[in-house]
């Protein structure tokens, strides 16, 4: 993960305790969001959603759940997706 | 902005007895609302809740709390086909039971609106001492999917 992605995973991560109060110590980047490790549902994914468009200008409405599976695989996207 | 009960109807679909808003004080679209429930020993939930105690559902203050903010999400009414359904309640506290004769002052306030989620901060008070408060989370749903079975 290089400079770029680490800032974004660190926002996305901040949006994830303040929203959706979950514990930071769990939220590992690799941590499996929706499966065992943190158990999130399709409700908190809409609040995901609505964080990352308002921190990031970046809108994932409809994008297939690969890319929410983790911290990781979140800032990747956002990444690749800023300012289009 | 104000509204009475018959501009009120024109905003929302709920009807008595399940009408939990009566009079709009304050108005400011897509940003927070201040408005009105007065409790009545005639509501039909206090013939059963409780018989010799007529305390109001704290469910239904979060129903009276959802109204309000229904009616400060800009357009929510204008494509007949996209409705807001409340999705989460967080964090309700009910301080202070509410009962007969109590005139509820509901308060919602816009914290969030963000890729059609819109999440507020909302209140009840009596005669300024709170009683409830807690966040609401709404999102758009189209009406067809309200009622598909996945």
């Amino acid at each position: 993960m290089d400079a770029k992605q680490r800032e974004i995973a660190d926002k996305i991560k901040k949006i994830l305790v303040e929203n959706l109060r979950l514990p930071e110590e769990d939220l590992t980047d690799d941590a499996k969001l929706f499966g065992d490790d943190i158990g999130l549902d399709s409700v908190d994914s809409l609040e995901i959603i609505a964080g990352i468009d308002q921190e990031f200008g970046v809108s994932m409405m409809g994008v297939d759940r690969e890319h929410f599976q983790t911290i990781e695989t979140l800032s990747k996207y956002v990444m690749d997706n800023l300012d289009k | 902005m104000k509204m009475n009960i018959l501009d009120i109807n024109k905003r929302i679909k709920q009807r008595p007895p399940f009408q939990m808003v009566e009079r709009v004080d304050e108005l400011e679209p897509g940003v927070y609302a201040k408005g009105i429930k007065n409790v009545s020993v005639n509501e039909p939930y206090f013939a059963g809740h409780f018989p010799d105690m007529p305390v109001m559902p704290g469910v239904l203050i979060i129903e009276s709390l959802a109204q309000l903010c229904s009616l400060v999400i800009e357009g929510g009414a204008d494509d007949p086909d996209t409705v807001y359904v409340l999705l989460k309640a967080d964090a309700f506290k009910f301080v202070k039971a509410v009962v007969p004769g109590d005139t509820l002052t509901l308060e919602a306030k816009v914290t969030m609106a963000a890729a059609g989620l819109y999440k507020f901060a909302v209140k009840a008070s009596v005669d300024g001492a709170l009683r409830a408060k807690g966040e609401l989370s709404f999102t758009a749903a189209s009406r067809d999917k309200l009622y598909s079975k996945d």
